[in-house]
């Protein structure tokens, strides 16, 4: 019989996944003020299911991520709902000016960054900046290792090509 | 591939992962891997000390970093179920859980009701009378009027471990039937164990009341034989028979006449003292035909009676005993006491399985709209979330 993993503390936990986690939403949302929510949202419902972590089925980074990813496709879902409550609502209305959120990502590639779509943006972020590795990364995006490389692969392609046309 | 995708799928993982670069096209993507990981800003010192005072409520078990306790794995159980395909160790589980299975139903038998005989036949229950609707044991031990056959019973050998024959109850008179089944190995053995079987009838006092020999195909055949035994030596001769081979099935009917026989009795003495009143009455007037035609009436139903009270004395004397000698029938289960609990196990598991069966494919549209339903939903949620994260 193998010996139980040792658990590590939460407070720990959150202390090393805190810039990660908070790194991966600002590439899904592109946005300070709703990724540092949803940062924190996503911590406080790990602290609700941190009984529930298993440390022998792997790192606490991938178990964050996922909740994260699940705290953001909630909003991603509830933004759909209120943009289209807001369509109706301002239908027939004067046009609002453009309201366009702060840009949370530094440097030059900030604004090809925002053409690529979320799912190339979470992969980008998944095995560049958070530097998983290909099975880690499918645990969190759902999806298949093979389909972790390829998207990859597709992601960067765009986003050099992106920022070729900002370039010119 | 296009030229102007840059390097190749594999090239592009082994890069993220640490792989020098080759050539120009490569160190621009390693250029702008550094540049998207520069564009990611660390967390604001606000998000950084609401999530430290969050942590700081955590409970007392994660907080001193404790080892998963027993509680907790158990709580985990039914997720690990959920999302774990089975391993070997489920197997191993499932496998032991069959042993075990097969091991109680071997065991609850032997440990309830002893098994069964060691020749391999089922045990007896006793017998049903059908005219009194009651169990009757086995018969007691043959009484004193036949020890005079021990040399016939010797001759006939010990009773035969497994078969439990019929004997009437001591002091009462019954009528007793029996029926017995065996399989012999081929034609030969056939016609030696039919010898042997009219031996050992003759040795107990019987006689062979009809033979029915019949061998239709050139391997195959039965004897049918019905022998009369007197009724205290039937349970020796069924004994016997049961060592002629393999007792296939044994069944024995038991009918009290001791009743009848007494009523027998009380009537025809009645009818005796009837019939002598008259001969007196017919003796003193000799020419009273009326009389004559009565007392002749009464000699006539004197005679019936009489001779129904013999038959029915007879039949209480003599016990039929029927023997089916086959070459024919299933094969011999496993002997043994353990053999023949395994034999019933295998029944016990057999039924278990087709109840299970049976409750299966009662179940089985449920289940599979239960499947198509959680196939559907999960496939609808997986779309609406790749539809989302295909947005920019």
């Amino acid at each position: 019989m193998s010996a139980p993993h040792t658990r590590p503390a939460f407070a720990a936990v959150a202390e090393q996944g805190l810039d990660p986690v908070y790194g991966y939403l600002m590439h899904l949302v592109g946005n300070p003020h709703q990724a540092e929510d949803l940062a924190s949202a996503t911590f406080e419902r790990a602290l609700r299911q941190w009984d529930r972590f298993d440390p022998g089925r792997g790192e606490p980074l991938p178990w964050l991520l996922s909740i994260a990813r699940t705290v953001a496709l909630d909003h991603f879902r509830a933004e759909g709902r209120r943009a289209r409550r807001d369509e109706r609502y301002a239908a027939g209305q004067p046009a609002a000016s453009e309201d366009r959120p702060p840009d949370g990502l530094r440097g030059d590639l900030s604004a090809a960054l925002r053409r690529l779509s979320r799912a190339e943006r979470e992969l980008i972020a998944l095995r560049v900046v958070l530097e998983l590795d290909t099975e880690e990364a499918a645990r969190v995006a759902g999806v298949s290792a093979t389909a972790v490389s390829s998207g990859l692969h597709r992601a960067l392609a765009k986003l050099r090509k992106e920022v070729t046309r900002d370039e010119t | 591939m296009r030229p102007d995708d840059g390097p190749s799928v594999q090239r592009v993982d082994a890069l993220v992962d640490g792989a020098a670069p080759r050539d120009r096209q490569e160190r621009q993507l390693l250029a702008l891997l550094a540049q998207a990981r520069a564009a990611t800003p660390p967390a604001p010192e606000a998000l950084r000390a609401r999530v430290r005072h969050l942590a700081a409520d955590e409970g007392g078990a994660e907080a001193s970093g404790v080892t998963s306790s027993f509680s907790e794995r158990l709580r985990e159980l039914p997720r690990r179920l959920r999302e774990r395909r089975p391993g070997r160790p489920a197997l191993a589980a499932a496998a032991a859980g069959l042993a075990g299975v097969v091991a109680l139903a071997i065991a609850v038998p032997l440990l309830r009701d002893g098994g069964v005989a060691e020749d391999g036949a089922p045990a007896s229950s006793g017998l049903v009378a059908p005219g009194e609707g009651r169990a009757i044991a086995p018969g007691p031990p043959a009484d004193e009027r036949d020890r005079g056959q021990e040399g016939a019973e010797q001759a006939a050998g010990p009773p035969a471990p497994g078969a439990e024959p019929p004997g009437p109850q001591k002091g009462r008179r019954q009528e007793i039937r029996s029926f017995t089944r065996v399989q012999v190995e081929d034609v030969a053995a056939l016609s030696a164990a039919s010898s042997r079987a009219m031996d050992q009838v003759r040795g107990l006092g019987g006689f062979t009341q009809s033979s029915q020999y019949r061998v239709p195909h050139g391997g195959e055949g039965t004897n049918t034989l019905v022998f009369r035994v007197p009724a205290a030596r039937a349970e020796r001769a069924v004994a016997a028979f049961g060592r002629l081979g393999t007792v296939l099935s044994q069944r024995a009917t038991l009918v009290d006449l001791t009743d009848s026989l007494a009523s027998g009795r009380t009537a025809i003495g009645r009818s005796a003292a009837a019939l002598a009143e008259l001969r007196r009455r017919a003796a003193a007037a000799p020419t009273d035909e009326d009389l004559q035609r009565r007392l002749a009436r009464a000699e006539r139903r004197h005679q019936v009676l009489a001779a129904g009270q013999r038959a029915l004395a007879r039949r209480a004397e003599l016990a039929t005993v029927n023997l089916e000698l086959t070459t024919e029938g299933p094969p011999p289960g496993p002997s043994g006491r353990l053999g023949g609990a395994i034999g019933g196990s295998g029944a016990r598991l057999a039924a278990v399985g087709v109840v299970g069966l049976a409750g299966l494919i009662l179940l089985a549209p449920f289940l599979a709209i239960a499947a198509a339903g959680a196939w559907t939903v999960r496939r609808v949620r997986d779309r609406r979330r790749s539809h989302l994260m295909r947005q920019a």
